[in-house]
């Protein structure tokens, strides 16, 4: 079957069988009257009302139905990088998770999070000690650009962000923007962007809570948080610790082996993460703000790297430090952030079968942006723009270079200086008697240029690239209430060649190759958001990706692994999501139902491969995910979440595949009192075999038991 | 504020019949079948054929050689296959990743049998022991061989050896097995000391140690970890020799370092070197590569292929350019990976696996010149000349 075929019998079936009946069982009506409201970020459930029935309130003032519209102009996003996206107000085609959505999921990690997201695919290496890699459309991990309050995770040694190494107790929302889009946000962004905004303690007085659990594999878990802030919202503050320590060591099928079943040992570890993040505004137009995280964890390794031992270990270490500035004076805005990532990682293997192993890598990022926001208005088109110039110095120190050189005077050290000038708007021409924002058609305009210089002094490397990626796109709401809006992208990403690609010491496993060059991506979208009333929200898009000078790690001269600019490839695909909300009033709860499927059709296109026309190995085609969450008015939920993950080739050739899989999660939530909760957790509760990653089982069913305070 | 309420006249049966509908949905979508790419049945059956590993595709392809006509993808291997060998019309294919044998009936492919070697041993090759049902397999992760017994698909024991062996022959009561000695760790990346264990199966090995000869030359520094690396040995009876194949530093630094080294294991003889030639480049041994008619051994390796009269001695083709150059020298030599050589003398032809490019080309066996290239699958290796 055709991708093309396959694609529209996807938008067909969903469209036609799905669809209706959402919308059937979501009605919208109009409420008034005293009633109590509960929480959350997104909406707020209103309890009561004239016979106990239960509503729901859009705490957004851009929803447009038939309510009014709003009267002060909607927040802008135009950084692209720290502030709340609003997936009604960009052309991005962006996933939130909010707070509330987060809390019910009772993630470990971040991986938990953005794993049911639409177009999204998290690989798990094991259990909750493992690393677990993120791919957006289809992309590398590598390829996925992993912010923490729009600073970037992603190191210049490569290998992708390991989200199994942030800590969920300090996420206030996730956003996750499918596509590639450089030109807003520099290299990496191929797939998409990640952009993980931390707690803060604005607006919430003082409140303290801690968390403690334990559960399968014997893995227990202690967490705590404070925040508040003062009076007048001058001041506010974030601090939070937790630790994870497990045992980790499981079970799982192994048909070569005599008795059909193996243990997966040296799969235990700990985890420690501290967090802070405060906010300073001496003045209603200055505000700065400070936030500070590490992550220390210590693991064992049953299989990361090729071959280990069972006495194989990693030790990972993050600092992230992040200073901003902001000013807002008319008719514009001056926004100042530096920051500093630290992130160190110590391998060692004693019983490595040819010889002790022991390397450690350290990696420094020194960065800083400077942004200068206009606006203008002039008549019914007004416009936002934001030029810049930011810096980035990466800084790479490793025995393992430092043994590869073998020469005395080698320091075992490689950078890379970037230097960027950006220029982005937000054009709003205004329809008819609506002017600004929020009506009318929006086009957002990118360009950037990035000059990059790799500096590895041992091998006599001097290395210039540069980049050029624009990006335009465009958001037309049609219609008098807005209720449909029709999102439109084309752009270029890039990803500069990781130290790693570049300079792996030479093994009879795998060298580097430095004479590579970026990879490359144009990639345009197109995608209808409805929002026919409140609550209810229907997002389709349809999108295809051509990539060239694709790196790929192949085997050379004797078995030697090394990597070359030798692979193109398509990637098409569509997605769709359908979220809604049914009133059961009997119970005095409001049901949350969601559902989204995404479908790939990644297609190798490397001229001259015997595996042109394959399709891509690893990438998942047909990925459904749907939940249900129970939310009774006394703060218990329930919630069951399922995922489908399809089969996926694993070998170039598509000659095998690994098995695809159904995995249901469950969380109940009971409320003892205001202070207390108690949480039951279980996870792959069909107790199903599955491997994200070939050679690396995930755990069967997984239950936690967690006690809850908060002051 | 937006308010709505909802209308609670909407019933759950429509949310359960969409779930119903959600769950055929997914079916339909899934149970596309994106066609197999390997044949399920064997359809055709060739008096001699050449069996070719396709080592990134992890199957296997067969090649008639009269015809020249090439089936790809024709049945399944384990994880990364490293060896294919026909023993008493059965196959057996080692598979590294899986620390395991597979056993295939030669006529109709079909799995006859798994060999598990345990975990952690990343097997590399089997050695047979002629007229005999015992094997031997070399564990390059583990250091050691096992003893397997071919009759019952049974592992009867395992004898440690050096670091990292890989190939390796039997020759009159003994089995030689090449380690080369790798070290990734602290000491410092590089080859050491290369050593062949020398495997006495008729003694009991808890009496009588296993002997290990190195192969390093007497000017070898264990400093500069530039050591021989010997990846296989070649045993020629007649002669009481056993040929040990030096890659060297596997191309790195441009190493031209690769060597033959010629040992006399006749009785008393004390393993003495008859001789050394530099072939230079980086060269591998397959197995099917030998011209007994002319006496010829193939090498195979970076840039191409190089080779030697074995019966003299002679260096006929070394790295380089020129008369005496790589046969198939003209590509590139830098990156280009012919990773086995299997010589049919019916026809006259060698079959080279060209890793890099996915071909099979076939070269006439007198003056080299490539007379047909053979679209292969995903990382061909290994071919092996089979007649029934």
């Amino acid at each position: 079957m055709s991708p093309v075929k396959r694609i529209v019998l996807f938008f067909l079936l969903y469209t036609l069988f799905f669809l209706p009946g959402v919308l059937l069982f979501c009605q919208e009506v109009i409420i008034s009257g005293d009633e109590e409201i509960i929480s959350t970020d997104d909406e707020e459930f209103i309890i009561g009302g004239d016979d106990g029935e239960v509503f729901i309130i859009m705490d957004d003032d851009s929803a447009g139905t038939s309510g009014e519209q709003a009267d002060k102009p909607q927040e802008i996003l135009i950084t692209a990088q720290a502030e709340p996206e609003d997936p009604r107000s960009v052309s991005s085609q962006v996933s939130i998770i909010g707070e509330a959505e987060i809390a019910a999921a009772a993630p470990r990690s971040a991986a938990d999070i953005v794993a049911p997201v639409m177009g999204v695919q998290v690989d798990r290496y094991g259990g909750a000690s493992e690393p677990a890699v993120v791919s957006i459309r289809g992309s590398s991990p590598e390829q996925v650009l992993v912010l923490v309050n729009g600073k970037r995770l992603n190191s210049a040694q490569g290998g992708g962000v390991d989200l199994a190494t942030i800590n969920p107790d300090d996420i206030e929302r996730v956003e996750v923007v499918r596509g590639g889009a450089s030109a807003l946000y520099g290299e990496n962004a191929m797939g998409g962007v990640i952009n993980i905004i931390t707690r803060d303690g604005t607006g919430e007085g003082f409140s303290a809570s801690a968390h403690g659990s334990y559960g399968s594999f014997n893995t227990v878990t202690l967490d705590g948080q404070i925040q508040g802030s003062s009076a007048d919202n001058s001041f506010d503050y974030f601090l939070s610790c937790a630790g994870l320590f497990t045992e980790g060591d499981y079970t799982f099928t192994d048909e070569g082996s005599e008795d059909g079943e193996a243990e997966r040992e040296n799969a235990g570890g700990k985890k420690i993460a501290l967090s802070g993040k405060t906010g300073f505004s001496p003045h209603d137009t200055l505000h700065f703000s400070l936030s500070g995280q590490v992550h220390m964890d210590k693991k064992g390794v049953p299989g990361v790297i090729e071959f280990p031992s069972e006495s194989a270990g990693m030790e990972d270490t993050r600092y992230l430090t992040l200073l901003s500035a902001s000013t807002d004076t008319a008719p514009g805005e001056l926004v100042l952030d530096l920051s500093w990532v630290n992130q160190k990682r110590h391998y060692y293997d004693p019983d490595f079968y040819s010889g002790p192993v022991d390397d450690s890598h350290n990696n420094n990022a020194f960065s800083g942006d400077l942004n200068l926001k206009r606006r203008d208005v002039f008549g019914p088109v007004s416009a936002e723009t934001v030029g810049g110039y930011a810096f980035r110095w990466d800084y790479l120190v490793s025995t393992a270079l430092l043994r590869s050189a073998a020469t005395e005077e080698a320091s075992g050290k490689v950078s890379r200086f970037q230097h960027s000038g950006f220029l982005r708007s937000q054009i709003n021409i205004g329809f008819g008697s609506g002017s600004g924002s929020g009506s009318g058609v929006t086009l957002f305009p990118a360009l950037r240029y990035d000059w990059n210089n790799i500096i590895y002094e041992d091998d006599g490397l001097d290395k210039i690239t540069s980049a050029f990626s624009y990006n335009l796109g465009l958001l037309l709401p049609l219609g008098e209430q807005e209720k449909v809006s029709v999102k439109a992208n084309f752009g270029t990403a890039y990803r500069v060649p990781s130290f790693d690609d570049l300079f792996w010491p030479s093994s009879s496993f795998a060298i580097g190759n430095p004479a590579l060059e970026p990879e490359e991506s144009l990639a345009v979208d197109l995608g209808l958001l409805i929002t026919p009333f409140p609550g209810m929200m229907i997002e389709a898009v349809v999108f295809d990706q051509e990539v060239k000078n694709l790196i790929q790690w192949n085997p050379g001269p004797t078995g030697q692994w090394r990597p070359g600019n030798v692979g193109a490839a398509r990637l098409a695909g569509c997605e769709l999501e359908v979220r809604g909300l049914l009133d059961l009033p009997m119970i005095q709860s409001i049901l949350e139902l969601k559902g989204n499927g995404s479908y790939l059709y990644p297609v190798d296109l490397t001229e001259g491969s015997v595996n042109y026309g394959m399709i891509l190995s690893r990438k998942t085609m047909v990925r459904i995910n749907g939940s249900g969450t129970l939310t009774h008015a006394d703060e218990h939920f329930f919630r069951l979440e399922g995922r489908y993950v399809g089969s996926r080739f694993i070998t170039a050739r598509n000659t095998k595949s690994l098995d695809p899989y159904f995995v249901l999660d469950l969380t109940g939530n009971y409320q003892i009192n205001e202070e207390w909760n108690l949480l039951l957790s279980i996870r792959n509760l069909l107790n199903v075999e599955y491997v994200d990653m070939r050679e690396y089982p995930v755990p069967g069913i997984d239950l936690t038991l967690e006690a809850g305070f908060k002051l | 504020m937006n308010m709505f309420k909802v209308d609670r006249s909407a019933g759950l049966l429509g949310g359960l019949r969409d779930f119903l509908l959600l769950l055929f949905c997914t079916f339909i979508l899934t149970s596309c079948p994106e066609g197999t790419r390997v044949a399920a049945v064997r359809t055709f059956d060739y008096d001699r054929e050449v069996f070719i590993i396709n080592g990134l595709a992890e199957t296997i392809s067969v090649v008639n050689p009269e015809t020249l006509v090439i089936h790809n993808d024709v049945s399944l291997t384990g994880r990364s296959p490293n060896q294919l060998l026909n023993i008493d019309n059965k196959i057996y294919v080692v598979n590294s990743l899986d620390n395991g044998i597979t056993i295939l009936d030669e006529s109709t492919l079909a799995v006859e049998g798994e060999i598990d070697l345990g975990p952690g041993k990343g097997p590399w090759m089997i050695i047979p022991v002629p007229d005999s049902t015992v094997a031997y397999v070399t564990n390059s992760i583990a250091g050691t061989v096992s003893v397997i017994d071919l009759a019952n698909q049974t592992v009867a024991g395992e004898i440690s050896v050096g670091i990292g062996p890989q190939g390796g022959c039997y020759l009159d009561g003994k089995v030689y097995i090449c380690n080369t000695n790798y070290s990734a760790g602290l000491e410092g990346m590089g080859y050491n000391e290369g050593t062949v264990s020398v495997i006495d199966i008729n003694v009991d090995l808890a009496a009588n140690p296993v002997e290990t000869i190195s192969v390093e030359p007497e000017s070898f520094d264990l400093e500069l970890k530039n050591g021989s690396n010997p990846q296989a040995a070649i045993a020629f009876p007649e002669k009481n020799e056993v040929h040990i194949i030096l890659t060297g530093r596997n191309g790195g630094d441009n190493a031209d370092d690769g060597a033959v080294l010629v040992l006399d294991v006749s009785a008393g003889a004390d393993y003495a070197v008859k001789g050394r030639l530099a072939v230079g480049g980086s060269p591998g041994w397959s197995g099917g590569g030998l011209d007994e008619g002319r006496k010829i051994v193939y090498l195979t390796g970076v840039g191409g292929l190089q080779s030697y009269n074995y019966e003299t001695l002679e260096i006929l083709h070394r790295s380089g350019s020129g008369d005496d150059g790589y046969i198939l020298t003209g590509m590139n030599t830098a990156t280009d990976f012919y990773s086995g050589v299997a010589y049919d003398p019916i026809e006259d032809q060698l079959f080279v696996t060209f890793f890099s490019s996915d071909t099979i080309l076939v070269l006439d066996g007198e003056d080299y010149h490539v007379e047909k290239e053979l679209q292969g699958s995903d990382g061909p290796q290994n071919p092996v000349l089979f007649v029934e």
